[in-house]
């Protein structure tokens, strides 16, 4: 039972130090683009180019009609 | 010289065949003699066969020769009365699935598949049966569990358990309940008459507390293959009680301030963070016990792909069609195992006395854990998580925000509660690699 228990719980430190190591490596080298800045402007250019392009797709259909 | 050689061959080879055309010659006269007596045959005695090979008489007087699955002879009560009282037991667990909403998932297939294998000279599960030809295609080797494993993974979140790493501890602690258990069923054997188990036996029949019906299964069939359906029911029907077994005993454990602990809220993990730790977990597996691989490799490959969030037909694929058939094969194939002979012993009432034993005492190590926790300085936990440290996900992650939310509204434990959950499957499948790597 020793035994058993022993290697479960050695393995699951080891994994909880792995993970802190882990995710400080990985914010320190790897640091995600802020996400709130960087999200709004993409958005903000997407939805202008969408914008111009469904109203110019809409002006060319009555165009066409017209 | 020569000559008195050569007819000496001559002599062996005409005896021989004679010798062998004597043998299909004994059969023919067999058969034509067969034949005879159906010619003979009656209408009245037609009848009468017939009458005899139907499944009431099948009940009533079973055919005295026939063998159970390990070709010895089966005693009259598991042929008779015992198929009976297995076809009602399968309907309890219709009952359970369809009225209760127990695990219907698997309690359907499993109960099913039992109520076929209970069918007097059809023999389903046998051998040639569809039954026992599912269950050599994918549970003898051990197939099923895996890619079921490989479904979990694709479907679980490790965010929680990334945010708040130290939560795995409490997933670690509710293993206790497997080798709490072995321990207690090794000393039974040993110490009182009450119960027979082998070491392999006693293993498999613990790992129920890891409260994981693939890796329960997984060790069944390894190590004690024929205490399977007793186990996989066993395990699955405790699973689906979490939300009766383990509240009364995380009430008992815990004070009414403790119980009203609030957690800090979860940080935000990154996509890499995920990524990496499969293969991270992986690694530590591969090091520290291989024997575990197997199940742990599955769970994490189906994670990889999920979180690679480049296969999404391949995830889709293992959290939906691939997960749902497997688990009808793996039900049916868990009921083949359900047969009057295997299940109606003595056994199969120790073993389920002994699963809910694994389960609580799991349920238990995992809220000591936290109050453990909480003796040492940082971030308080709250020991109502710590009863998610048994697998049954998501059912015990859900058990400790119900419960959590009794005593404060607007205390919201199930992230938190994901941590030990996902961390109590880790947690199992490591629990069965080091009793694979000990008994096997």
């Amino acid at each position: 039972m020793a035994l058993g228990m022993g290697t479960v719980l050695t393995f699951l430190i080891l994994m909880i130090f792995a993970m802190n190591l882990m995710s400080k490596v990985i914010h320190r080298f790897f640091p995600e683009p802020t996400a709130a800045s960087v999200d709004s402007t993409q958005n903000a250019g997407n939805n202008n180019a969408k914008v111009a392009a469904i109203s110019a797709a809409v002006q060319f259909h009555k165009n066409k009609k017209a | 010289m020569k000559h008195i050689v050569l007819k000496f061959l001559a002599l062996m080879m005409f005896l021989s065949a004679s010798l062998y055309a004597n043998a299909p010659a004994g059969d023919e006269t067999y058969s034509v003699h067969k034949e005879e007596t159906y010619k003979a045959q009656s209408m009245m005695e037609m009848v009468n066969g017939f009458i005899s090979s139907t499944g009431i008489v099948a009940f009533i007087s079973p055919d005295p020769d026939e063998l159970d699955q390990h070709g010895q002879k089966m005693s009259d009560f598991h042929k008779g009365l015992g198929r009976i009282i297995m076809i009602l037991i399968t309907f309890g667990l219709f009952y359970l699935a369809i009225a209760k909403g127990f695990e219907p998932l698997l309690l359907l297939p499993i109960g099913f598949g039992g109520l076929l294998a209970n069918i007097p000279v059809a023999d389903i599960a046998g051998p040639h049966g569809f039954l026992g030809v599912i269950y050599s295609m994918g549970l003898s080797n051990e197939m099923f569990p895996i890619i079921i494993f490989m479904g979990v993974g694709a479907m679980t979140d490790f965010g929680p358990l990334l945010s708040n790493p130290k939560t795995a501890l409490l997933g670690g602690a509710a293993q206790f309940g497997i080798f709490g258990t072995l321990v207690g069923a090794v000393a039974l054997t040993q110490y009182t008459g009450l119960v027979d188990f082998t070491i392999q036996q006693a293993s498999a029949i613990s790992i129920i507390g890891g409260a994981d019906g693939p890796t329960s299964i997984f060790i069944a069939t390894a190590l004690a293959p024929e205490l399977l359906g007793a186990i996989a029911v066993a395990s699955y029907s405790y699973m689906a009680m979490v939300p009766i077994i383990q509240p009364p005993i995380m009430k008992a454990l815990t004070t009414d301030a403790e119980r009203k602990i609030k957690m800090t809220t979860l940080r935000h993990v990154s996509r890499l963070e995920k990524l990496v730790f499969p293969i991270m977990v992986l690694t530590l597996a591969i090091l520290v016990l291989p024997e575990s691989t197997p199940l742990i490799g599955a769970f994490m490959f189906g994670n990889f792909l999920k979180e690679s969030g480049v296969v999404d037909r391949l995830s889709d694929t293992l959290q939906n069609a691939l997960i749902n058939i497997v688990t009808i094969l793996l039900g049916l194939g868990v009921g083949s195992k359900l047969a009057a002979d295997q299940f109606l012993v003595g056994d199969t009432l120790a073993i389920l006395a002994l699963g809910i034993i694994a389960f609580s005492a799991g349920t238990a190590a995992g809220v000591l854990m936290a109050k453990i926790m909480n003796m040492f300085p940082g971030h308080k936990v709250n020991p109502l998580i710590g009863s998610a440290g048994v697998s049954a996900v998501p059912m015990a992650a859900r058990v400790s925000n119900k419960v959590g939310m009794e005593y404060d509204r607007s205390n919201m434990l199930l992230m938190h509660a994901m941590g030990p959950n996902v961390a109590g499957v880790i947690g199992s499948a490591v629990a069965a690699g080091v009793l694979l790597s000990i008994f096997k």
